[in-house]
């Protein structure tokens, strides 16, 4: 498709686009390159750096701030022949599960408009799920990209801890940041990681994964996991039943054990909130962003950062800076992070005995806009299935799998399955296999 | 319509765990300027959210970090763009500025 057809479908589309999945169209360009996303429409979530666009982390602390140099997802991308239409709507700085944490607008459900994408990357998947573009990139630090995927009924990936660049990524938590692909299908999301994927010199907590794909046989069920915290009953059945039908075409199932992966939720609530207060002491009002008027050193930080960032990112560095509190790292963040080391053994030790483990992706499907922006800790659990690969940096992959009525509508639900560490490729094998079963 | 079966009652009673105090020496330390009515809602979310973690203290375990795998990654030290390449672009972003150079506060008062 050349460059004018491109910009005219697209707007042609967002003129009926209902969801408000996108902060801004970029002026179109001619591909930079041809490869294997020559011309490729794809769109970024905010908080990856495309220089000389704006990225805002959908925060008013960002609002004015132009990228002086791309990310290697980007230059990648512009590499392969992708042509960057926009940047999408966020939870402010990746933090929720709803997108409703955006400073600048609520993105809706392309499924049932009342309801949430899901979050944090939630414009990016309701721009694939609503067909505005067949390409987009999120980041998934504790299900960003695979929870959204699941709402919206496309196909959500999060790599190996590493296995992309997160040079140019708008940092939130360092050890658990990974950009992660949303698309329709598994083979084009295949095509894109192929792409981005890979070390980079500029990332030194990159890595190659294994090339070698062994093909799936037995797939592993955490059933403690999946029925102890709560679940809705009918998504639970409709777990069961794709399970049944997996069996059915060949694959053997096996219930596994991972010790105490039911913490991970609380685990990652812990490392995630440090990790958060270290990295967003940055915005300071004094080098680039919003900066407070203010007559002291002290007001300056405190006025710009109070005034500049939302509730949930307010909660969460204050929450981080407790747990790294004298007196309190000891209790809380040292202990959680043993307890990540104990998970990982966990999976490890289960993926002796089976190939890929599959849970829900989601505990329910989408829920209504505003339904738990006043309770935390109800919006935290949105994410409960999908933290166990985040806080032990296993791939992960969701797929649609059915759906359940809500209010008289089909509401999508996901499919995750988790991979040993670098063994990313397999999941796409087993991916494209289950597409045509489920 | 099917309910949720999240039962959070138990979680989201419990408000105690950390005082206005606490909260107000939190965000002073984060550089944080929050109103009172802020303060008392994060005292309240924050409690709830530290009753929820806490439940990793029931669980035994020897405090040994594990991070990535991967460990000390070396490259040369080398100089990969041209002087000043980046300068302006940078500058550009910069609240206040006077040349150059990116105005700051006097970070030391006369009484000090």
């Amino acid at each position: 498709m050349n460059n004018s057809l491109l910009t005219k479908t697209l707007k042609q589309k967002l003129e009926k686009s209902e969801t408000d999945a996108f902060l801004e169209i970029f002026d179109i360009r001619e591909p930079r390159d041809t490869g294997a996303l020559s011309g490729v429409a794809t769109a970024i979530k905010d908080n990856i750096l495309y220089k000389g666009h704006h990225a805002s982390a959908s925060s008013k602390i960002l609002e004015n701030y132009v990228a002086p140099y791309s990310s290697t997802v980007v230059e990648r991308l512009l590499g392969a022949g992708a042509v960057i239409v926009g940047r999408t709507n966020m939870d402010e700085f990746a933090m929720g599960s709803s997108t409703e944490n955006s400073a600048y607008k609520k993105t809706k459900n392309p499924h049932d408009l009342t309801r949430v994408p899901g979050g944090s990357s939630g414009g990016s998947a309701a721009a694939v799920a609503e067909g505005l573009v067949p390409l987009a990139f999120g980041t998934d630090t504790g299900g960003s990209v695979r929870q959204p995927a699941a709402f919206c009924g496309v196909v959500g990936f999060k790599p190996s801890y590493g296995a992309i660049s997160r040079y140019g990524l708008i940092a939130m938590g360092s050890s658990l940041d990974q950009a992660g692909i949303i698309t329709t299908s598994v083979q084009e999301a295949l095509t894109a990681f192929n792409v981005v994927r890979g070390k980079d010199v500029y990332d030194s907590t990159s890595i190659n994964i294994d090339e070698e794909v062994k093909p799936v046989r037995t797939i592993g069920i955490p059933r403690a996991l999946i029925e102890k915290e709560g679940i809705d009953f009918d998504v639970l059945e409709n777990f069961n039943r794709t399970i049944d039908t997996l069996a059915s075409q060949g694959y053997a199932i096996q219930d596994v054990d991972i010790k105490h992966v039911e913490k991970s939720l609380a685990i990652y609530y812990i490392v995630m909130p440090a990790e958060v207060s270290s990295n967003l002491a940055r915005y300071d009002g004094v080098r680039y962003g919003f900066s407070a008027e203010a007559d002291t050193l002290f007001e300056l930080y405190s006025k710009t950062r109070g005034e500049g960032f939302g509730d949930e990112v307010r909660r969460r560095i204050m929450l981080g800076t407790y747990v790294l509190s004298s007196g309190y790292a000891d209790a809380y963040y040292r202990k959680a992070q043993a307890l990540r080391g104990v998970i990982r053994e966990g999976f490890d030790t289960a993926f002796g005995a089976v190939d890929v483990i599959a849970t829900p992706t989601t505990p329910s499907p989408a829920f209504k806009i505003g339904e738990r922006t006043s309770d935390p800790l109800a919006m935290y659990l949105a994410d409960i299935f999908t933290v166990p690969a985040s806080i032990t940096g296993l791939p992960a992959i969701s797929i649609p799998a059915g759906t359940v009525k809500r209010e008289g509508k089909a509401l999508p639900l996901g499919l995750q399955f988790i991979a040993p560490y670098k063994k990313d490729l397999s999941l796409f094998t087993l991916g494209q296999d289950s597409e045509k079963i489920i | 319509m099917v309910e949720s079966a999240f039962t959070l009652q138990n979680y989201a009673t419990i408000s105690n765990m950390i005082s206005t105090k606490e909260v107000k020496n939190l965000a002073d330390l984060a550089r944080l300027e929050l109103s009172l009515s802020e303060v008392e809602r994060f005292k309240d979310d924050i409690s709830s959210i530290l009753n929820y973690v806490e439940s990793i203290n029931s669980i035994d375990v020897e405090t040994s970090e594990r991070g990535t795998e991967e460990v000390n990654i070396f490259r040369e030290d080398t100089i990969t763009n041209k002087p000043f390449s980046y300068t302006d672009s940078l500058l550009s972003l910069a609240p206040k500025k006077e040349g150059a150079y990116i105005k700051v506060q006097k970070i030391l008062s006369q009484d000090e």
